[in-house]
């Protein structure tokens, strides 16, 4: 039996250099192993990732240098020790990927595959199951199908958590034709590539999923809208739908049973509200991808005016495992209002950094500090974002909320696409709540005057707060507008985009008062309301923040003791990141 | 038929009415800013806004697209409408201060700007989208919408002068604030960065259309250049006479 070595090949892992890695294994080619260059892996942080099987080895943080040895002690049934995960507290390694913290608490449905094969490989995507969700499909009923989606529970995984079920139902029972499918794929969120690595990882578990909502409502055409942004996503797919197209799975006479069905792709230029329903239909027309009031579903009067059927990529992927093994056995997954699994990119301040897969329901506790393995250089957790820029700040005292689409809604967050951004002592809140402003403002269409002229004010109040120019007054103006821009907005962008100010607002009041009151910013952020120091007890003269500092504003003072020239400092925190004392105060 | 309550009273009501339609009818005022009979869909203003009340929540929506269906309670002056309102009028005033006199008159009250003038250019446009779309609605589409977010601005295609344009000054007729610039003089008009010549009536002499509109009004109706360039009034004039003309020689034969 042939070794196989699986290298992950996505973006995170590229970014470390895997590519050079994966030319080093061609190169060293030989006949008793294959390798692969996979999709994302998980652990995004430590990459990249390689795993061997048989045996299920977990090497992590892989160079090209290291291939040769790799490949001389996997021949001689043997381990490269320092390449294995090891536990930043117990120090205890582990060999098996099962086994490492990371992957143990989590349940792949929907990533069962990616990692596992070659994106571009029809055949490896079939060898592991795939496109036998369709052919159970074809062989079934279209209301029978509808009907299975309808009780499985499924929630659209695009944010909203509207049941799946229903706007599949509508658009079956919708007179008109012809009918579209669309696959939202412009996941725009900074710091969420959940998405992205679906759609780049396995990119059939999406056509298929397609391809099986086309054939139970009685579509023709698909269409599937990602993001330019995404190159290698654009590719993957073309050459998944050219792929399959050739077998005979997508296009006329699909296995053979007289169904018909096309996918194309649509390219987004970028436009952060393109995500929206309407706005993204729009701009699949042809026109400024701008929101419209949606009195009148997309079910009944979407893309051309024709009935259409509009799903997040993560939702088609839950399709062909419902589909195989029945929605009795996917409701045993998650709560009971939310069922199945959820993907995840945990990001920000969490030692495991990567791509997730969890089952809904599963506490903030078990995701940050089980999966994510707690936060890194071990500092107090202050919260989490879910969501993405118009989700909410949840802090430490939800910590054992379980996640689903309803409880994140109840403490002011929304579940969105499944972004999650964990913050430390080191994040100021009122920093945040501008940050993501900002963006939202950037990327506000402009169409209505609340999102518009609200969001512009609401940045202009924050970043005066931020540089010490802020008045009590200020706060009250915050509320007001906050509320006022989620009550009065004309899509859903708008109606959350306040979400971050508000949940700040709500659990972090007193940060902001004492930014207004007191001139001071606690998380030592906001450069305007920081002074750093040394705190000469703590620090043990190593010297690493002297060699940190970007402008020389530490000087070595007579007895070795090291000291922050105010005047110079251009308060960057490098000096505090650096120090492993945590000697640096604020 | 729908029966549905606007601030109490009861209204019956085809179904899919849209909500302004039935206030209207019935004289209730709603403020609108970019509502236009003739290119509804696009509820950007949200000064149409009235509050929905279910039995514990309300929530608002703008009543230019709201379809009624079922039987609502709708509030059209309630605390929330109006403080909803006032703050849109506010924020538009910090975008347009020069275009104060007319919210406020829109929304029947008096306004205290409370926010930071904008740094934009134009210090009346609202961003209503009156122009544009009736720009696109008459077939011309010189103009459109430019950037994203409070950077919006309707502009021609890269603040060019723009071929499409005829020149008619549509989109200067429409505009509730007054923001876009037109200037006729010594036979010449200028708009969207565009010289255009004036062409001359006939009759009276007076310069009142473009060749670009001339020639586009031709294309679009089938009439003759010489119907189509004379001015208005002397258009009436003539029509008068005609149609005087016609009475008197019914009545000729008439008596014969």
């Amino acid at each position: 039996m042939k070794t196989l070595f699986l290298l992950c090949g996505d973006v995170g892992c590229r970014g470390y250099e895997s590519r050079q890695v994966y030319d080093k294994f061609l190169e060293l080619k030989a006949d008793w192993f294959d390798i692969k260059f996979t999709g994302c892996q998980g652990l995004c942080a430590n990459g990249p990732i390689l795993q061997v099987k048989p045996g299920d080895i977990f090497y992590q943080k892989v160079k090209s240098s290291d291939v040769f040895e790799i490949l001389e002690k996997t021949q001689k049934n043997e381990l490269v020790e320092r390449l294995l995960y090891t536990d930043s507290e117990t120090k205890k390694r582990y060999i098996r990927t099962d086994q490492v913290p990371f992957y143990k608490k989590q349940t792949k449905i929907i990533l069962r595959t990616n990692g596992l094969i070659n994106p571009k490989s029809i055949d490896d995507y079939i060898a592991m199951g795939g496109y036998a969700g369709l052919k159970k499909a074809l062989t079934l009923q279209p209301e029978n199908i509808v009907d299975e989606i309808l009780k499985s529970g499924l929630r659209g995984r695009g944010g909203g958590g509207f049941p799946a079920g229903r706007k599949w139902e509508d658009v079956f029972n919708a007179f008109e034709t012809p009918k579209y499918i669309i696959c939202n794929g412009d996941e725009g969120d900074p710091g969420a590539f959940m998405d992205r690595s679906l759609m780049e990882g396995t990119p059939h578990v999406v056509l298929e999923g397609m391809t099986i909502a086309a054939f139970a409502v009685g579509s023709n055409e698909g269409f599937i809208y990602v993001r330019d942004e995404y190159p290698i996503a654009v590719r993957n797919l073309q050459k998944g739908i050219h792929d399959a197209r050739k077998k005979g799975l997508l296009g006329e006479n699909i296995f053979g049973s007289g169904f018909q069905f096309d996918i194309k792709i649509k390219r987004g230029a970028g436009a952060f509200v393109c995500g929206e329903s309407s706005a993204l239909m729009r701009s699949i027309e042809g026109k400024i991808g701008e929101p419209h009031e949606k009195h009148i579903h997309a079910s009944e009067q979407g893309l051309w005016g024709k009935p259409t059927l509009l799903n997040n990529v993560e939702t088609y992927a839950n399709v062909p495992y419902i589909i195989l093994n029945g929605a009795k056995n996917y409701k045993k997954m998650g709560t009971v209002d939310s069922p199945g699994t959820k993907v995840f990119s945990l990001v920000g301040k969490v030692r495991n950094a990567g791509l997730i897969e969890v089952e809904m329901g599963t506490t903030l506790r078990e995701i940050i500090f089980e999966i994510g393995g707690g936060i890194v250089k071990n500092r107090p957790f202050k919260a989490v974002q879910t969501g993405g820029p118009s989700g909410g700040c949840i802090p430490s005292e939800y910590l054992d909320l379980p996640v689903d689409f309803d409880s994140l809604k109840a403490v002011g967050s929304i579940m969105g696409s499944g972004g999650m951004i964990v913050m430390d002592d080191c994040d100021c809140m009122v920093e945040v709540a501008r940050y993501f402003t900002k963006f939202l403002m950037e990327e506000s269409c402009g169409k209505c005057a609340p999102c518009r002229e609200g969001l512009v004010q609401v940045y202009r109040i924050l970043e005066g707060i931020t540089q010490g120019r802020g008045s009590l007054e200020d706060l009250r103006k915050l509320k007001e507008l906050g509320e006022y821009i989620a009550s009065s907005s004309l899509c859903g962008l708008g109606r959350s985009a306040p979400n971050p100010l508000l949940s700040t607002l709500r659990y972090f009041e007193d940060e902001y008062i004492d930014h207004i009151k007191n001139k001071y910013c606690v998380a030592g952020v906001c450069k305007v309301l920081t002074k750093f120091e040394i705190n000469i007890v703590k620090c043990t003269k190593c010297g690493l923040c002297f060699k940190a500092c970007p402008v020389d504003a530490i000087k070595i003072l007579d007895d070795g003791c090291y000291k922050i020239i105010e005047e110079n400092c251009i308060r960057c925190g490098e000096c505090r990141s650096a120090c492993t004392f945590n000697a640096i105060r604020w | 038929m729908v029966e549905i309550f606007i601030n109490d009273k009861k209204f019956k009501v085809a179904k899919n009415t849209k909500l302004l339609d039935t206030c209207k009818k019935n004289n209730i005022y709603i403020p609108t800013l970019c509502y236009h009979p003739d290119f509804p869909g696009f509820a950007g203003c949200r000064l149409c806004v009235v509050e929905v009340r279910k039995k514990n929540e309300s929530k608002l929506v703008a009543a230019c697209e709201y379809p009624i269906r079922s039987i609502e309670r709708f509030y059209t002056e309630s605390e929330m409408v109006k403080k909803s309102r006032r703050m849109t009028a506010k924020l538009l005033i910090a975008r347009a201060p020069e275009a104060k006199e007319i919210l406020e008159e829109i929304i029947n009250e008096k306004i205290e700007p409370e926010f930071d003038t904008l740094n934009v250019q134009n210090k009346r446009c609202v961003l209503c989208g009156l122009c544009y779309r009736l720009c696109h609605k008459q077939g011309t589409a010189a103009i459109y919408t430019a950037g994203r977010g409070a950077d919006k601005v309707v502009q021609t295609p890269y603040k060019d002068a723009n071929e499409d344009c005829i020149g008619c000054g549509s989109c200067v007729a429409i505009c509730p604030t007054g923001a876009i610039r037109m200037i006729d003089s010594n036979g010449k008009r200028a708009l969207w960065y565009h010289q255009f010549e004036l062409l001359k009536c006939p009759i009276c002499g007076e310069q009142h259309i473009t060749n670009q509109m001339l020639l586009y009004e031709m294309q679009k109706t089938g009439l003759s250049e010489t119907e189509l360039s004379i001015c208005p009034r002397c258009r009436r004039e003539k029509m008068g006479q005609e149609m005087l003309r016609g009475i008197c020689h019914e009545k000729i034969v008439t008596v014969k």
